[in-house]
C-alpha cells in the first residue's frame, strides 16, 4: 500500500492564494461514477435523482467553462471569486511523490503544481507528462482532469528497486526506474495510458480481465498515443503509432512494446492480434488484456487513417465520448464497445456521413462488426 | 528442514509493457548453501498458498503484473496463478529472489 500525504484532498483544488477549497455543490459530493451508477442501475426513484443530480453537475460544468473563459480572456475582478471557489478548470493540479525505491509506505512529495523543476528527471518528465496529458483532455474534449472535476494528478516516481512497470492504483500513477527496460517517465505515451486508466474508471469502470480488460487496455494505448501525437501537433501519416517506444533500451528485440497500425510485429515475440480471427484465449494477464487490445488498437488506427488529419479531432471525439457513454458497462464486450463508437458518430457528423461510415468500416476490419451490420 | 532437490519457475505476464518473461531455478545448479537459504523462502512462501484476493482488493490495479509460480521437487508439482496486488509478505521475498532472474 502506498500512502501519499492529504489523499483525502483529491478532487479539491487550491484557490488563488493558495488555500484549499472545496466546491459547494451537490453534484460534486457524490462522485458522478456513483450517479452514472444509480441512472444506469438504480430503480425508477434513484434514476430520477441521479439524472437530476447529473443535470447539475452539467450545469456545474458549463459554469466552470464560463468562468474560466471569463478569467482567462478578460481578467474580470469581479469573477475571481467565482472561479476561486470553482477551482480552475483548464489548469492542472500536479503533485509529484518520491517513494525512494520502496514499495510500500509514504512518499514524499517533491515537485508540487507551479513549482520549479527540481533535481531529479524522473519527477520532472512526469510532472511535464502528466501536464501534456491535461492539456489534450482540456484542449480537445473540455476534460477537467481524470474525474472531470479537477481531481489532483499524483505521480509517485522511483516505485521500488529497477521496476520494470507503470501501474494506476485507482488513487495515482505509479512509476518504476525499469531494470529491463528503461525509466517508465521517458514515455510520453506511457505516463497518457496510466492517467486514461483513471479516465476509464472514472467513466465506464470498465472490468480489468478478458475482453472488457483488454478494450480498457486499448483506450488506454489510444490516448496515450493521442497525448504525444497532439503534443508533437502530428497529422495522422507522421505518428509512429508505437507505444513505449521510448522505454525500450537497445538490446530490446524490436522498436517498441506495441504498434497500432500493426499489432503483432512490435517486438520479435509480440503476441498482439490485431483482427478477432486471433483473438487470444489465455489465463494470463488478467486474460490476455495487453495481448487483445492489439484489435481495438487497429480499429482505431484504421478509422483515424481513413478520416486522415488529426487523429485527437474526429476519430478521437469519437471515442471519447463512446468511452463517456451511459451504455458502457464494466463488462462491455468488443462489440458493444463498436456498436456506441457508431451511435456517436451517427448523431455527431449524421448517419450517413464519412464518419459513420469509416467507423462501420473499421470495426469490420478487424473482425469485430460482421460485413451485414 | 533441509532442502529437497528442487525446480522453481516464475512467469511473469502484464504490466504496462505486456512482455512475457520468466525465470527458472535448479537446485542441481546452486551451492548447497544457496539453494538451502532459497528453499527457505519457498517454505515460507507456501505457508499460505500463493492466490487469490487481497483484503479489500476490488479489482486488480491496472497494469499490474500477474504471475505463475511453479514449484517441483520430488513429491510436488504444484502451480500457483496470482496477482502482483497479492503478493503478501510472506511470499515477496520469494518472488523478488526470482525476478532478479526474470529474462526475455
Amino acid at each position: 500500500m502506498v500512502t501519499t500525504p492529504n489523499a483525502a484532498t483529491t478532487s479539491r483544488r487550491a484557490g488563488a492564494g493558495g488555500k484549499a477549497v472545496t466546491r459547494s455543490s451537490v453534484a460534486c459530493i457524490v462522485p458522478p461514477f456513483v450517479l452514472d451508477d444509480f441512472a444506469r442501475n438504480g430503480d425508477s426513484d434513484q434514476r430520477a435523482a441521479a439524472l437530476e443530480a447529473l443535470a447539475l453537475d452539467m450545469s456545474l460544468r458549463d459554469r466552470r467553462s464560463t468562468a474560466a473563459a471569463v478569467r482567462f480572456a478578460s481578467g474580470a475582478v469581479d469573477n475571481r471569486l467565482l472561479v476561486e471557489q470553482l477551482g480552475s478548470p483548464g489548469q492542472p493540479h500536479r503533485l509529484i511523490y518520491d517513494i525512494a525505491n520502496a514499495t510500500s509506505g509514504s512518499a514524499t512529495l517533491v515537485r508540487a503544481e507551479g513549482q520549479d523543476p527540481v533535481g531529479d528527471d524522473a519527477a520532472n518528465e512526469a510532472y511535464d507528462g502528466l501536464g501534456d496529458t491535461y492539456t489534450l483532455f482540456w484542449d480537445v474534449f473540455q476534460r477537467d482532469s481524470i474525474d472531470d472535476h479537477g481531481m489532483d494528478l499524483r505521480a509517485i516516481v522511483h516505485y521500488g528497486v529497477g521496476y520494470d512497470n507503470a501501474f494506476w492504483n485507482g488513487e495515482q500513477m505509479v512509476f518504476g526506474d525499469g531494470r529491463l527496460f528503461k525509466r517508465f517517465t521517458l514515455s510520453l505515451d506511457v505516463i497518457g495510458h496510466e492517467l486514461q486508466h483513471g479516465v476509464t474508471e472514472h467513466e465506464s469502470g470498465l472490468l480489468y480481465q478478458d475482453q472488457s480488460g483488454a478494450l480498457n487496455e486499448s483506450l488506454s494505448d489510444v490516448f496515450g498515443s493521442l497525448v504525444k501525437q497532439y503534443k508533437l501537433r502530428q497529422p495522422v501519416s507522421e505518428a509512429d503509432w508505437l507505444i513505449g517506444a521510448d522505454i525500450v533500451g537497445p538490446t530490446f528485440p524490436g522498436r517498441a512494446l506495441r504498434d497500432m497500425a500493426d499489432p503483432g510485429t512490435a517486438w520479435e515475440r509480440d503476441p498482439q492480434p490485431g483482427h478477432m480471427d486471433d483473438f487470444v484465449v489465455t489465463m494470463d494477464d488478467h486474460g490476455g488484456v495487453h495481448i487483445n487490445s492489439g484489435i481495438p488498437n487497429k480499429a482505431f488506427h484504421t478509422l483515424a487513417m481513413s478520416l486522415d488529419g488529426y487523429a485527437w479531432t474526429d476519430a478521437g471525439t469519437i471515442w471519447y465520448e463512446a468511452l463517456r457513454h451511459y451504455r458502457l458497462q464494466p463488462e462491455s464486450t468488443f462489440r458493444a464497445f463498436a456498436r456506441l463508437t457508431t451511435v456517436v458518430a451517427r448523431r455527431q457528423f449524421g448517419r450517413q456521413s464519412t464518419q459513420a461510415t469509416a467507423v462501420q468500416d473499421a470495426w469490420r476490419a478487424v473482425g469485430v462488426s460482421r460485413a451485414d451490420s | 528442514m533441509t532442502a529437497p532437490s528442487f525446480r522453481l519457475l516464475l512467469e511473469r505476464h502484464g504490466g504496462f509493457a505486456g512482455v512475457p518473461l520468466r525465470a527458472e531455478l535448479k537446485s542441481a545448479d546452486m551451492a548447497a548453501d544457496a539453494s538451502q537459504r532459497l528453499w527457505t523462502l519457498v517454505e515460507r512462501a507456501l505457508r499460505s498458498p500463493p492466490g487469490g484476493t487481497a483484503p479489500g482488493q476490488v479489482r486488480p490495479p491496472a497494469d499490474s503484473f500477474t504471475y505463475r509460480l511453479t514449484v517441483v521437487t520430488p513429491d510436488q508439482h504444484d502451480e500457483y496463478a496470482f496477482d502482483e496486488s497479492t503478493v503478501g509478505s510472506e511470499l515477496r521475498p520469494l518472488v523478488q529472489q526470482l525476478e532478479q532472474h526474470l529474462t526475455m
